[in-house]
């Protein structure tokens, strides 16, 4: 057990689809909502900042301070381990941010500042003012949201419980078909291929890659065939904005040819409102990507080249995510909608 | 593995809470998330165990075919509707007409043959009872009705909810002395039952105290234990529906005495608050059944009232999650409203004049 993360169930579930598809592969769904943090960022971030409290306390005399520039879902990671391992933490947010996530990382105990237009301000006020004005006797950890080997390292303990999940049920691990993971800036997928790599695996279990139009720096990438990055963010799913994507993740997608799938802002909105009344759970956009496929299994299909059937397994990552409410989810929706209907009329 | 029920996690959680209290004096709070299940709800345990442990005896028996039936457009309707769907058996469901349309297209989802009739639940199950399953053909066909919490195997179901806290605690290296309280909703009794089995099976039922929560309006548990004797409710109005029926099982208030059970009655208005803010913090939609027991995890001084001690940080209570499918974050926020429309109403008392005989005394608050 972890005083960061935790281990989250996998459980096979049925999506109401209104469609009777007796070949429709089965779905496994891996809930990383329920992380201390609602994220599956928990893991990685957790155990970025647990090693570096263990390699400082073992030094002697400094202690550790935590500082983050995400007014998201890293930055409430961040927050929640820092508070399970009762560290002091500092977060840098850009004024863009929701005072709902402000509140949430407050509420944790961790110190919030609120600063810089968008994230990368936030981050050069973090790097630049805060960081190096800290007290002498605290060891600074800086904590990027994705592009770290301790961060994969960390998610990549999500494929060590898949993987004794399915041995404890005596279900085949060649009956896996496909991993379905949302990319921002590559942490996760990073997290699952390189524990893919543990098993052996990698090879043998593709990883579909799940972004929106407007954040498909990856599939951006993998189309150029070099590393890219995007002029800017237009997606609504902000916790995959990130306009570039790690190196590790582009030099990952290219040699495990990982199937690359963009979806549209109102088709992934939609898939939340639905998986909320369906399942009770609130989700991003961001997870929203993911949970697409599960009610769309003809997509699964696509991505792969190849017909599935009902022995074939599919494992969703339910990334999780704070950054909704239902209300924003409806608005959001409302929105696209709006913008389509414009869209059509100018047409 | 269990093809009708997921094993679901017991996971640590931080409620922020509403008081402020010192960290030193608010226990650990542990929620076993039932809202995991195939139908959202615990009641997947027990139903599935009734459905499956029938189908397999009627299929060994003979050449009959099992068909399942339900009469509740609730939680259990919706287990009896996935299980059997697991289980590739057919299922009838009669719901009462007030049943949301929402759980009506749910529960058809599954493949499941839905009959509206009734207005309210005893009228759906005398309907089943008395029309539905007398007209199917009992040469080919046996039937296996499901009653929504009364039946031991349903709470033998429920048990193995405890069997799971065991084995995680264990493999936690928690000892189980740590262990404070578990809370849970009461609505018949069904949940709370097994729990009580289960604790039985691990020599804990005298061990480990049971807060039954309930609400106000359907708090039939609370009434009959303050009275000492087990009573019915003529009507329910509590906003709980889940929780909603007039009577709780024999066996539970059997239960409640043997083991000193403690009862909680919460207000409708609080629990819905607190699902809201439960949604707010957690991303899960939970229905005011659910609610009940998770408000007294956002207030510690009413789980120490009720407990008859003061918690610490080294105690752990365990909440079960039940879960629930029958609202949405908007039926939550419009039933607060009216609630609190109703509460203005009645607030406004007439005042007594007693020095004016001959003026009429003004009656605020009739509609």
């Amino acid at each position: 057990m972890s005083l960061v993360y935790n281990k989250t169930p996998l459980l096979r579930r049925v999506f109401p689809t209104g469609l009777k598809v007796p070949s429709a592969p089965q779905l496994y769904v891996k809930y990383e909502s329920l992380q201390p943090s609602g994220s599956f960022k928990s893991r990685g971030i957790g155990h970025l900042i647990m090693k570096n409290a263990l390699r400082v306390q073992q030094l002697g005399g400094k202690s550790l301070h935590v500082f983050s520039s995400s007014g998201g879902n890293a930055g409430l990671a961040a927050a929640t381990a820092s508070q399970s391992l009762k560290l002091p933490c500092t977060v840098v947010v850009p004024t863009s941010t929701k005072s709902r996530m402000v509140e949430k990382i407050r509420n944790v105990g961790t110190e919030v500042i609120v600063k810089g237009s968008h994230w990368k301000e936030a981050d050069s006020f973090l790097k630049n003012s805060v960081i190096p004005s800290v007290d002498r006797i605290e060891e600074p950890i800086y904590v990027h949201p994705f592009d770290h080997p301790d961060v994969w390292e960390g998610h990549s303990t999500m494929v060590d419980e898949i993987v004794d999940t399915f041995r404890s049920q005596n279900v085949s691990l060649n009956k896996v078909k496909a991993i379905v993971c949302s990319v921002g800036g590559g942490g996760l997928y990073n997290g699952i291929i390189h524990g893919l790599e543990k098993y052996h695996l990698a090879d043998k279990i593709p990883v579909i890659a799940m972004e929106t139009d407007g954040c498909n720096s990856f599939n951006a990438c993998l189309k150029a065939k070099k590393q890219v990055e995007l002029p800017k963010i237009t997606s609504v799913a902000t916790s995959l904005g990130a306009t570039g994507v790690a190196t590790k993740a582009f030099e990952n997608g290219q040699r495990y040819q990982s199937p690359s799938v963009v979806l549209q802002d109102i088709d992934v909105v939609n898939t939340c409102l639905k998986y909320a009344n369906d399942f009770n759970i609130i989700t991003e956009p961001a997870c929203g990507a993911s949970l697409h496929m599960a009610y769309n299994t003809k997509l699964i299909e696509k991505a792969l080249g190849k017909k599935l059937d009902s022995d074939d397994i599919i494992v969703i990552i339910a990334c999780g995510g704070s950054a909704n409410t239902m209300e924003d989810l409806q608005n959001s929706y409302k929105q696209l909608s709006a913008e389509a209907n414009t869209k059509k009329n100018t047409l | 593995m269990s093809i009708v029920y997921n094993k679901t996690p017991l996971l640590r959680q931080f409620f922020p809470a509403v008081s402020t209290k010192p960290s030193t004096s608010i226990p650990q709070f542990f929620l076993k998330y039932e809202c995991l299940q195939p139908s959202g709800s615990f009641k997947s345990r027990g139903i599935g165990n009734l459905i499956m442990k029938n189908a397999i005896r009627i299929k060994k028996s003979g050449n009959k075919s099992p068909q399942v039936f339900s009469s509740s457009g609730g939680n259990a309707g919706f287990a009896a509707a996935t299980a059997s769907q697991r289980l590739s058996l057919p299922c009838t469901v009669v719901v009462p007409t007030a049943t949301k349309q929402r759980m009506v297209e749910k529960i058809r989802a599954t493949g499941a043959n839905v009959i509206i009739n009734g207005a309210h639940w005893k009228e759906a199950d005398t309907y089943l009872k008395s029309s539905v399953m007398n007209s199917i053909d009992l040469n080919t066909t046996e039937p296996i009705y499901v009653h929504p919490f009364d039946n031991p195997d349903i709470w033998e179901g429920h048990s193995t909810m405890v069997d799971e806290i065991v084995d995680t605690l264990n493999e936690q290296n928690i000892a189980l002395n740590k262990i404070k309280g578990i809370v849970c909703s009461v609505g018949g009794g069904g949940l709370y039952n097994g729990i009580i089995q289960g604790l039985e099976k691990h020599k804990l039922a005298d061990k480990i105290p049971i807060v039954g929560v309930e609400t106000k309006g359907c708090h039939v548990f609370n009434t009959s234990l303050k009275l000492g004797k087990q009573i019915e409710f003529s009507k329910i109005t509590s906003i709980a529906t889940s929780l909603g029926t007039a009577s709780i099982s024999s066996q539970t208030f059997e239960y409640a005495k043997k083991y000193h059970t403690r009862s909680v009655v919460v207000e409708d208005t609080d629990v819905i608050e607190t699902c809201l803010k439960y949604t707010q913090d957690f991303n899960m939609v939970a229905e005011p059944a659910c609610g009940a027991s998770l408000h007294l995890a956002y207030n510690t001084n009413i789980l120490e009232n009720a407990l008859g001690h003061k918690l610490s940080s080294d105690d752990i209570i365990l909440v079960i999650a039940c879960g629930g499918s029958s609202n949405t974050v908007q039926d939550l926020e419009e039933t607060l409203v009216r609630l609190r429309e109703k509460a203005k109403h009645e607030r406004i008392t007439p005042p007594t004049f007693i020095n004016d005989p001959i003026q009429p005394v003004p009656i605020l608050g009739r509609a």
